[in-house]
């Protein structure tokens, strides 16, 4: 009786030693409405992408319209039915809206092309999903909607009977979003699929039949719509069992103000932002992707201009307008992406570990290069940062040791207040360990820390308040020092 | 396994060394004048000007930088020279010299550093910057060849012998020293490195980035003032074309040399080997009695062979990474 159009069984995935996929079935009615949700990084996107032939799953079959497939290539993929429409789209803004919908597929007989008739075709594909656009105009001329729409009538030109959107809804208006889902309700009448990823309650609930959950790379659970809640559908996408990932604190937050922000500012990302951080308090940011945090930390160290807002430490007002301001303040900033932003890779740890204080390792202008070394050896011992020396060149050390050195660095410049930028990101499980132990010893020593993570379960575990960004402003703030919070009230506050 | 990888490397390091004698050993052998005290003498006073030029080539380098305008501002500085001497004396007139060559450096410097230039901009900046650099020289100077200096000290600049040590090589070999103690073991040049090194990763460890990539411009203009001075002391004169090619032949010397175009890596002893290098080639060219055209094709394809050496280098660290 279940008119099965998709059906991907037992898909696994592996990257360099990460499980993104684990045996994930997931089977899909004809012309329903079936949305995937889950956290940042809990596999929906590689799923998608395996689907698409853009990744290559290890193990585990696809059925598309009643055949086994192995789809290699999007082309493929669309031979077969289906088509996705990813967050940024596939649309080339120079060439024209009929160009872009039939592009690679202009192909007439003869040499000459049938403008006319492609240009009909187009019309005539927009009109069906009722959108009122001239396909002989550029796509850089349309908006964020009606490149969508393009997105779609593309889709449907291939006569796709699966359409997958990824986060449609991300970057529209309100009143966009309703044009969108009207637009869904009609494809759906025409008994086309669509499969619908977004982690916004509202729209899960109001648009979609059936409503699967990813967690951890694992499908944790597949549920009639009607017949859940939002409550379940977010508990099931946190609800990681908390077992004793995280060191406990000996110390305890202090009631010292050590920074003070308010109404911070900076266009497009942050509208108005206040926080204050205490001596010795760890103080947790959670937010989705998006939600303005790498922003907010990166306005607080003057990494990037602000529009608007005020920094005081230790109740001073400063002016912090460059990282060297702010380092002369005291205040650090541990970056998400280590490689890039973090490191000078193909300099040597010790180089790389001096980096912010060099004034303190030279006499008369000449660098003290043995006092250097000695500097380095003390913290690479302290941090037990694995290598061969402290000259070797960051590149050849793992994640975890260059994360280190990162942080041995911010030591070395004797901040106050850390912030730090998605700190366990990809570095191996005892690494992740020993970072956590590191931030609860700074803490315990009287510094501020101030943390972002995308894995709530880090947030949950470590911090003692808990900020949560939506949207650039801060949309709920919980206390956690006893480690009280839950995954469920956080992730409702992100989503918003 | 890993010592066989190191001594590899050690080899690779040297690679250019090697390159440089069998250079020697193939020239004793093509001509026997090129062994002589006299061409080896004249070998050095030769490469002075072009040595100057790369050292602080090299600063730019170090930096992920590039300046296409030096040969412009070696004239600019080489005509400002030999004009002022009769008004300003010859200590003056070296001064205003390299005062026009910072001038020009930091024209560049500010643009290039203001829009965050990465080496394609700053090609092309500087390439604009030469046309304005040279076009001034051109309206200055009406573009008439200067009759050379006569002041007896300074023309011993570029002809002058100390004992039996030709000035211009003691003047490139004082440049050099220098270069290499800034640069190898002082803040500046450690800040020089890093902000070569990866610019974002050190502004947001509180490094000046965007003054020391000024800075570095200001270096190269005032080595192409010294090298005007000793250029034109040395050739006696100063014509509108003096500094033509010299850009080209000081980023060859310190391609060759070895210092990579991503900036961050290099030293001022691989500069003095390319300008070694780029100094042999020259003169056997020359006592072979190749003409001018040919030597220019030769230069050509050792610039080819350099930068693709460069990027056979960069391939090799990007396996060491993976």
């Amino acid at each position: 009786m279940d008119d099965i159009v998709l059906e991907m069984k037992h898909i696994s995935k592996q990257f360099v030693g990460v499980k993104a996929l684990d045996d994930v079935s997931l089977s899909v009615r004809r012309g329903e409405v079936h949305a995937i949700c889950g956290e940042n990084g809990a596999g929906k996107s590689t799923l998608m992408k395996i689907l698409n032939g853009i990744y290559r799953a290890d193990s585990g079959e696809i059925w598309l319209n009643g055949k086994l497939r192995n789809i290699q290539s999007p082309e493929e993929a669309h031979k077969a039915g289906l088509s996705i429409i990813f967050q940024e789209f596939n649309l080339v803004d120079t060439l024209s809206v009929a160009e872009n919908i039939y592009l690679g597929r202009l192909r007439e007989k003869g040499v000459k092309l049938n403008w006319r008739a492609i240009e009909r075709r187009a019309e005539e594909q927009l009109k069906n999903i009722g959108a009122e656009i001239d396909p002989r105009i550029a796509v850089s001329r349309l908006s964020v909607s009606q490149k969508q729409m393009v997105e779609i009538a593309k889709a449907l030109s291939y006569d796709a009977n699966v359409i997958v959107m990824d986060e449609p809804s991300a970057t529209l208006t309100d009143k966009e979003a309703q044009k969108l889902f009207s637009v869904i309700s009609d494809l759906k009448k025409k008994q086309i699929t669509v499969i619908y990823i977004s982690h916004k309650m509202d729209e899960v609930f109001a648009l979609s039949d059936r409503i699967t959950v990813l967690r951890d790379g694992v499908a944790v659970s597949t549920a009639a719509t009607k017949d859940t809640t939002r409550r379940e559908v977010i508990a099931s996408m946190v609800g990681r069992a908390m077992e004793n990932e995280y060191p406990v604190r000996q110390g305890r937050r202090t009631d010292e103000t050590v920074m003070r922000v308010t109404h911070i500012r900076r266009k497009p990302v942050l509208h108005d932002v206040s926080f204050e951080v205490k001596k010795g308090e760890i103080l947790g940011i959670a937010g989705l992707v998006g939600a303005g945090r790498t922003e907010l930390v990166r306005a607080v160290f003057g990494a990037d201009p602000v529009s608007e807002g005020q920094i005081e430490i230790k109740g001073v007002q400063k002016k912090i307008k460059s990282p060297m301001d702010a380092i002369k303040n005291g205040v650090a900033l541990v970056n998400e992406d280590r490689k890039e932003l973090g490191l000078v890779l193909k300099f040597p740890i010790a180089e790389n570990i001096s980096i912010c204080k060099i004034g303190s390792i030279v006499r008369k202008g000449f660098i003290q290069r043995k006092q250097e070394n000695r500097i380095a050896e003390e913290y690479t011992g302290k941090l037990a940062i694995k290598s061969t020396s402290c000259r070797q060149k960051c590149v050849f050390l793992s994640g975890g040791n260059q994360q280190k050195v990162v942080l041995a660095k911010w030591l070395y410049a004797d901040a106050d207040i850390l912030l730090l930028d998605e700190p366990t990101r990809g570095i191996d499980v005892g690494s992740k360990y020993e970072i956590y132990k590191w931030i609860n010893r700074l803490a315990d020593a009287g510094k501020a820390v101030v943390m972002i993570s995308s894995e709530l379960p880090e947030i949950l575990g470590l911090s003692d308040r808990i900020l949560v960004l939506h949207r650039g402003k801060v949309a709920g703030e919980f206390e956690n020092e006893d480690k009280t919070a839950t995954a469920e009230e956080i992730m409702s506050c992100a989503i918003g | 396994m890993e010592k066989r990888q190191k001594k590899k490397t050690d080899l690779k390091k040297y690679r250019m060394l090697f390159i440089f004698l069998g250079m020697i050993v193939l020239s004793a052998l093509v001509n026997d004048r090129f062994l002589t005290v006299k061409n080896i003498a004249n070998i050095m006073r030769q490469i002075a000007a072009n040595g100057i030029l790369a050292c602080g080539m090299t600063f730019v380098m170090l930096t992920g930088g590039f300046d296409l305008s030096v040969g412009a501002t070696l004239t600019l500085a080489g005509g400002t020279a030999l004009t002022l001497q009769p008004y300003m004396g010859v200590g003056g007139a070296i001064a205003a010299a390299l005062l026009v060559g910072a001038l020009c450096g930091c024209f560049n410097g500010v643009i290039l550093s203001g829009i965050k230039a990465g080496s394609g901009e700053a090609f092309m900046i500087t390439l604009g910057s030469q046309l304005v650099i040279f076009g001034i020289s051109l309206l200055v100077f009406k573009a008439k060849f200067i009759p050379g200096s006569k002041s007896a000290v300074y023309n011993a600049i570029g002809t002058g012998n100390l004992g039996w040590i030709p000035v211009p090589l003691l003047i490139f070999a004082a440049t050099a020293a220098i270069a290499h103690v800034v640069l190898a073991y002082t803040s500046l040049g450690r800040r020089i490195y890093l902000t070569g090194g990866n610019y974002e990763a050190a502004r947001l460890s509180g490094v000046r980035v965007g003054f020391y990539k000024m800075l570095v411009y200001v270096v190269v203009g005032v080595a192409a003032a010294m090298s005007a001075v000793v250029l034109t002391s040395r050739s006696g004169g100063c014509s509108s074309d003096i500094g033509k090619g010299y850009e080209l032949d000081a980023i060859a010397a310190v391609m060759v040399g070895g210092t990579s175009t991503d900036g961050g890596e290099g030293n001022i002893g691989r500069t003095i080997l390319g300008v070694l290098m780029i100094g042999v080639l020259n003169n056997i060219l020359n006592l072979m009695g190749m003409s001018s055209f040919n030597q220019m094709i030769a230069k050509g394809i050792v610039v080819i062979l350099a930068v693709w050496l460069d990027g056979s280098r960069k391939t090799d660290k990007g396996g060491a990474e993976s």
